[in-house]
């Protein structure tokens, strides 16, 4: 299960997300789909559970999705973002 | 300062012996600047600035007092002091303060604020000249006022480099330097100065030069991103102050209109980019 790191602390504008890591004072930026994948995400869906969701919500294909929410999931944690339960 | 106070003053400011910090965590170290920040470890208040030309200020419980000493001349240490100081002692009692000049035309403000040395006193020079009412340079205080965002006056000067004092006035001599030590200048702007705090129409953020002007409305993340990346001292905020700074940034793209500004790359043509500005900002 994924969460939201600790020292991570968001904000909405509009449909937007901004990200505060407070650890090390960066901010990043998520684009509508962004936002909407890591509400998924801290609501506690697994990668499956947000890949069908947002296949109902966005025109674009099952593939791409998962290809698309794996990429940022993985950066994510990369950055140290989100982490692993 | 020169606006109407009608409570007490709020920020003593002394003339006295700075001692050199002990036992200090270091907030900032800059060798590039020669600045050192610390915070005393046991007497968390208190906050010793030391700049490379010898000028020391003393800032505790969040700004009530400060006290300073220099070995250059009183000129740096309050161009020091009406800087970086008080945009601290403003960010430590949680009020945003971005890294801006503002003007306003009758009652409502343009916010202009830019990377570094990206313009923004300049362009606020052009827009005084074009009739606007100088507000603050530098520091620009956020406050709110019934849902509406507003941005404090600060004092009747801006100040520019001389290529800028070159092309507003035609020659760098015609403005005074600020200090014998620095090579920038400063605009009196007492006669179209306006002491009064003044609600937020349009905040223009110059990103860069290129051959032709061009401004276009950010939002969302963007706005805020780019707004982030330009509030005073933020190397100085704590992780706490970091959050508030969050909340109030995205709090203000959502009342305000963010506008991204890129200019033609030609002082001489600062006017004609003031005048595109008062176009984008809806205000005439």
């Amino acid at each position: 299960m994924l969460r939201a790191a600790p020292h991570v602390v968001f904000k909405r504008v509009g449909d937007e997300l901004v990200l505060l890591d407070y650890h090390q004072g960066l901010y990043y930026g998520l684009d509508p789909i962004g936002s909407r994948m890591w509400d998924l995400v801290v609501e506690g869906r697994d990668v499956e559970a947000i890949v069908t969701t947002l296949i109902r919500e966005y025109e674009t294909t099952e593939a791409t999705l998962r290809h698309d929410v794996a990429e940022l999931v993985d950066e994510l944690m990369t950055l140290g973002l989100l982490e692993s339960e | 300062m020169p606006a109407p106070f009608d409570g007490p003053a709020d920020c003593d400011v002394a003339v006295g012996e700075v001692p050199p910090p002990h036992d200090a965590i270091t907030i900032d170290s800059d060798d590039e600047t020669g600045i050192r920040v610390s915070r005393d470890a046991v007497r968390r208040d208190r906050v010793t600035f030391v700049y490379a030309d010898g000028t020391r200020f003393l800032v505790e419980d969040r700004g009530r007092r400060i006290t300073t000493s220099w070995t250059s001349t009183p000129e740096d240490m309050a161009t020091y002091l009406l800087g970086p100081i008080l945009a601290f002692v403003l960010r430590s009692r949680g009020t945003l303060a971005l890294h801006a000049s503002a003007v306003a035309i009758e009652d409502r403000a343009i916010v202009i604020t830019a990377a570094g040395t990206g313009g923004k006193s300049t362009t606020a020079a052009a827009l005084v000249r074009r009739g606007a009412s100088m507000l603050t340079d530098d520091v620009a205080a956020i406050e709110w006022r019934d849902d509406a965002a507003f941005v404090r006056a600060g004092y009747p000067r801006l100040r520019v480099w001389s290529d800028s004092a070159r092309a507003l006035y035609g020659s760098e001599d015609a403005l005074p330097l600020i200090t014998p030590s620095w090579s920038k200048r400063y605009i009196d702007t007492r006669e179209h100065f306006v002491a009064t705090t003044t609600r937020i129409a349009t905040i223009a953020i110059l990103a860069g030069r290129a051959r032709q002007t061009s401004i276009r409305e950010i939002l969302g993340h963007e706005a805020a991103m780019a707004l982030l990346a330009r509030s005073s001292v933020p190397h100085l905020l704590g992780p706490h102050e970091r959050v508030a700074e969050l909340e109030e940034i995205t709090r203000l793209v959502s009342h305000v209109r963010v506008l991204e500004v890129i200019a033609k790359d030609d002082l001489e043509d600062t006017a004609t980019l003031a005048a595109r500005l008062l176009e984008a900002s809806a205000i005439r």
